[in-house]
């Protein structure tokens, strides 16, 4: 499965941390982990391979609990919150 | 009563008409919005009806309408923020951030007595980082409502008159009575989501995640307290201010 960002009205990175405004009006504070796979999908869509090739190489596992293998489960939860969508 | 046909207050750099005909109920609201009556002859940029069953309750709704046509006045322009606001004598203001019910209006009348009251419920912050001064009639919880509508002088407040320069930003946290004060620095992305609920019109500024990540920075981080009694962040706000040089 590929993944692409949905769009959103702003972001903030800081210290390989994420927030985003959604056009909802949702603001979300991401885990490292995920505001890693929305900067590596920045402009591009990727398999979830490819993302936990990139993933595991960028971020240093475990992040607040969650490793790569978590990945699938992660991408799932993204695409529920309107951040990501397969393609 | 004005040539205008009521009171002209000043709210936000918005000048707001409380339209009303009636001479006493038209004292009344000059009183309350004392700090903020507006000078010069410049035309109302917005008119608000002044109505209510009794006095008290027109007085309420005069506060809630003009903070209201203000605030939506300046949507997209000023960062809005449910926040009180006290600032010492060199215009350096601490930020005191939490949702209705949190007890910002008892905040700002504690606090209001060491430094200046800024205001109690609409931080606005303009592009440049300043805190415009908002020292609007506070509402006061009298038992039952409509709550009185009290002006900063007559609960022995100095209103501040000009814009602040934030120095700190404080995301209150009432606990019960008994808690014991905790002061919690938080990271800059986790405290600008904290911030962005405490918003109005967020979506309607250029950058606005940008604009909270700025104020966050512009305070050197943003603190999130819990604590029992408004008296209790007294200390806090000290240290804020004291740091700010």
């Amino acid at each position: 499965m590929r993944w692409c960002r949905e769009p959103v009205l702003d972001e903030y990175a800081e210290d390989g941390e994420l927030v985003v405004l959604l056009p909802d009006r949702r603001v979300l504070a991401l885990s490292e982990l995920a505001s890693a796979v929305l900067a590596l999908l920045a402009g591009t869509a990727a398999t979830t391979d490819e993302i936990a090739a990139r993933v595991a190489a960028s971020v240093a596992p475990p992040t607040g609990g969650q490793t790569v293998t978590d990945l699938e489960s992660l991408l799932l939860q993204m695409s529920e919150l309107g951040l990501i969508r397969a393609v | 009563v004005t040539s205008h046909g009521g009171v002209l207050v000043e709210a936000l750099g918005v000048r707001v008409l409380l339209a009303t005909t009636d001479e006493a109920l038209a004292a009344a609201l000059r009183e309350v919005w004392h700090a903020c009556l507006a000078t010069g002859d410049a035309l109302p940029d917005v008119t608000v009806p002044v109505s209510g069953r009794t006095r008290e309750e027109a007085l309420e709704h005069a506060t809630q309408q003009v903070t209201e046509r203000a605030v939506s006045a300046r949507a997209g322009d000023l960062l809005m923020l449910h926040a009180a606001a006290v600032a010492d004598e060199r215009g350096h203001a601490v930020l005191l951030v939490g949702p209705s019910g949190m007890g910002k209006t008892t905040v700002a009348r504690t606090l209001g007595c060491r430094w200046r009251y800024v205001t109690d419920e609409a931080c606005a912050i303009d592009s440049g980082g300043q805190l415009l001064a908002y020292p609007k009639p506070l509402s006061v919880k009298t038992g039952s409502a409509p709550k009185q509508q009290r002006s900063p002088e007559s609960l022995g407040l100095t209103p501040a008159d000009s814009s602040a320069s934030p120095v700190g930003v404080l995301l209150l946290d009432r606990g019960s009575q008994d808690d014991t004060l905790d002061v919690e620095p938080l990271r800059t992305v986790p405290a600008v989501a904290l911030l962005a609920e405490h918003t109005s019109y967020l979506t309607q500024l250029q950058r606005p995640l940008h604009r909270l990540a700025d104020l966050v920075h512009a305070v050197g981080g943003a603190r999130r307290v819990r604590y029992g009694e408004a008296t209790d962040l007294e200390p806090v706000v000290a240290e804020a201010l004291e740091a700010s040089g």
